[in-house]
């Protein structure tokens, strides 16, 4: 895993959000999951920039899905992590997780 | 929806079309239960932070291209202003009077100007490809630094009101390079 790019928080945030969601990561539903899971929602300009550039940076790709009348006949971008972007949120949950060994957090046992 | 396709139009000068288009079908999908308002503040504010990703992410790029272009607005500018006090010069000197303020004085020199600054906004578009808008964005940046500076390098009347009517001349004249730069995005756009 060595070489695997570090990552923002949001970055992060996003990456999750997309494993969760499997074949149905898209704009809205990566919004959606990221308000239900962390009780904020993402700002539109921040979640589509990081979109667009984790996708320049290899960690993600996309592929586009069929045109429906309910987006105005516009397609979904669905969006999967590559083994680049599954290293680089690995690593970093890794980090996150030896930081919180030992360390007593209410609600979370770690130790 | 006609709305959609200004949108469309908006995303598409600071990212790819389909994803400018994929974009914008989510914001069409989610905008029925929040509104019009939400709509455009969502475009907006996606463009707005798309654009400044252009410029942070090649700062020292774009700023060489930016400066690139104010020198070429400087001397052009120059040259404008030397040009026009020759004609001053030999006109008076053949005991003719020319009125400063006249119409055809004023097209005159703001038509060179004009067209000087087109021509600045499609040479950033063409300099910085894929990062047009950005590039005119650091352009205008360094332009309004360099007013500042020469405010109070050469201080005319310098105070709050003078500092806001630099801001708002140099955003009256940034406006043709941003046409000049949407110009060169979609020449761009029409060559792949």
């Amino acid at each position: 895993m060595a070489g695997a790019p570090s990552l923002g928080e949001f970055e992060q945030v996003v990456l999750l959000a997309i494993l969760r969601l499997g074949e149905n990561a898209y704009g809205v539903t990566i919004g959606a999951e990221i308000t239900a899971c962390t009780g904020r929602e993402p700002a539109p300009g921040a979640l589509y920039t990081t979109l667009e550039r984790m996708e320049d940076k290899g960690l993600i790709s996309s592929r586009l899905g069929d045109p429906t009348p309910q987006r105005g006949g516009r397609a979904k971008r669905y969006f999967i992590l590559n083994s680049k972007g599954l290293a680089a949120i690995t690593r970093a949950q890794q980090s996150y997780r030896r930081l919180l060994e030992g360390c007593e957090l209410p609600g979370l046992n770690y130790a | 929806m006609h709305r959609t396709h200004i949108a469309e139009w908006i995303l598409g000068l600071v990212t790819s079309r389909d994803r400018a288009a994929s974009t914008v079908g989510d914001l069409v999908e989610e905008a029925s239960p929040r509104g019009v308002v939400w709509f455009w503040s969502g475009i907006l504010r996606i463009a707005a932070s798309l654009l400044w990703r252009g410029v942070a992410e090649n700062p020292l790029r774009l700023a060489g291209v930016a400066f690139i272009g104010l020198a070429v607005d400087v001397l052009a500018s120059l040259l404008v202003a030397t040009l026009s006090g020759l004609v001053f010069f030999f006109a008076a000197r053949s005991g003719h009077q020319l009125q400063g303020n006249s119409v055809w004085w004023t097209i005159g020199l703001d038509a060179p100007t004009l067209f000087l600054s087109l021509w600045i906004g499609r040479m950033l578009a063409r300099w910085a490809p894929g990062g047009e808008l950005s590039a005119c964005l650091a352009y205008g940046i360094l332009g309004s630094l360099f007013s500042l500076v020469m405010m109070f390098v050469a201080p005319g009347g310098l105070g709050n009101s003078a500092l806001i009517r630099v801001f708002l001349s140099d955003l009256l004249q940034r406006t043709p390079v941003l046409a000049g730069a949407v110009w060169g995005r979609h020449r761009t756009l029409a060559a792949r």
